[in-house]
C-alpha cells in the first residue's frame, strides 16, 4: 500500500521534500512506516523524523508511532508549532 | 454560539470584524472582547525584517476549532472569532484577532485570554523569522506554555 507522507516547516528543510509517497506493508503502523522512509529516504531523514519535538498527525489528528496505517492515509511529520 | 474561523492571506479589518460581530449578536450580550496581534521589530534582541507563516490546510483548522470547543465548554459565550494570517508579513502587520462575547465582562476577557494563550502552543502554525543576520524558525517560549499548562488547572 501507498502512504502520503507530508513534512512542514524546519523538517521539510532538512528532508528536502514537502511530500513524498512511500510504499508499505499492507499492515503496519507508524513506526513500520518510518523503517520504510529509512530504505527510500535515508537513515539521516529518519534521525530528523525522531527527534524528541517532532510530533506526528495521521490525516490530520496528532497520533503516536503505534497508530495503525492504511492505503491513502496522510501522515505528516510536524516540528514544534506555534499561532498567535 | 456564533464562531468563524479564517486562516488568511489578506489583512483584517478590526472595525468591520466588531461591526459584523455586533450584527449577529442578541441583545443579552453585554460584553465584548478582543486581542489583536501585531508583528514585532524585534525578536529576543535580534532585529526583524519579515515573518513568514506556514500552516497545515485542513489541521490548522481543526485545532483552532479545538480550541474554541474548550472554550466554549468553560464559558457562556455567545460568540468566538478567530483570524490568523498566512504568509509573509512585515514588522506593524496585524497576524491575528480574537474577539469573544458574552453576558458579562468576565467570561468575555478570560475567554479571550484562553483563546490566544492556547494559539501559541496549540495552533498548527510555524514561524519563520528573517533577520539581517539570517532566517530562522521560532518556537513557543516556555512562557507560553506555562501560560498555556495554567488552563489546565
Amino acid at each position: 500500500m501507498t502512504v502520503r507522507v507530508r513534512f512542514f516547516a524546519a523538517l521539510r528543510e532538512q528532508v528536502g521534500h514537502d511530500v513524498v509517497e512511500v510504499s508499505t506493508p499492507a499492515s503496519g503502523d507508524i513506526a513500520g512506516l518510518l523503517a520504510n522512509i529509512r530504505e527510500q529516504l535515508g537513515e539521516r531523514v529518519v534521525a530528523a523524523l525522531n527527534a524528541r519535538n517532532v510530533r506526528v498527525a495521521l490525516n490530520r489528528e496528532f497520533v503516536g508511532n503505534d497508530c495503525a496505517i492504511r492505503d491513502g492515509d496522510e501522515v505528516a511529520f510536524m516540528p514544534p508549532i506555534t499561532g498567535g | 454560539m456564533h464562531r468563524k474561523v479564517s486562516i488568511q492571506r489578506d489583512d483584517f479589518d478590526l472595525g468591520q470584524e466588531w461591526a459584523d460581530l455586533r450584527s449577529v449578536l442578541g441583545g443579552r450580550v453585554g460584553a465584548t472582547a478582543a486581542f489583536c496581534g501585531v508583528v514585532r521589530d524585534q525578536h529576543e534582541k535580534h532585529a526583524v525584517s519579515n515573518l513568514e507563516l506556514e500552516h497545515y490546510p485542513g489541521m490548522t483548522e481543526k485545532s483552532i476549532e479545538s480550541i474554541l470547543d474548550r472554550a466554549a465548554e468553560r464559558w457562556p459565550l455567545d460568540a468566538v472569532v478567530v483570524i490568523h494570517r498566512i504568509g509573509q508579513l512585515a514588522p506593524r502587520d496585524q497576524i491575528v484577532l480574537v474577539l469573544t462575547a458574552s453576558s458579562h465582562r468576565q467570561a468575555a476577557l478570560d475567554a479571550c485570554t484562553f483563546v490566544i494563550d492556547l494559539l501559541k502552543t496549540e495552533a498548527v502554525f510555524w514561524k519563520r523569522e528573517a533577520s539581517p543576520s539570517g532566517a530562522r524558525w521560532i518556537e513557543s517560549t516556555t512562557i507560553d506554555h506555562l501560560r498555556s499548562s495554567d488552563w489546565r488547572k
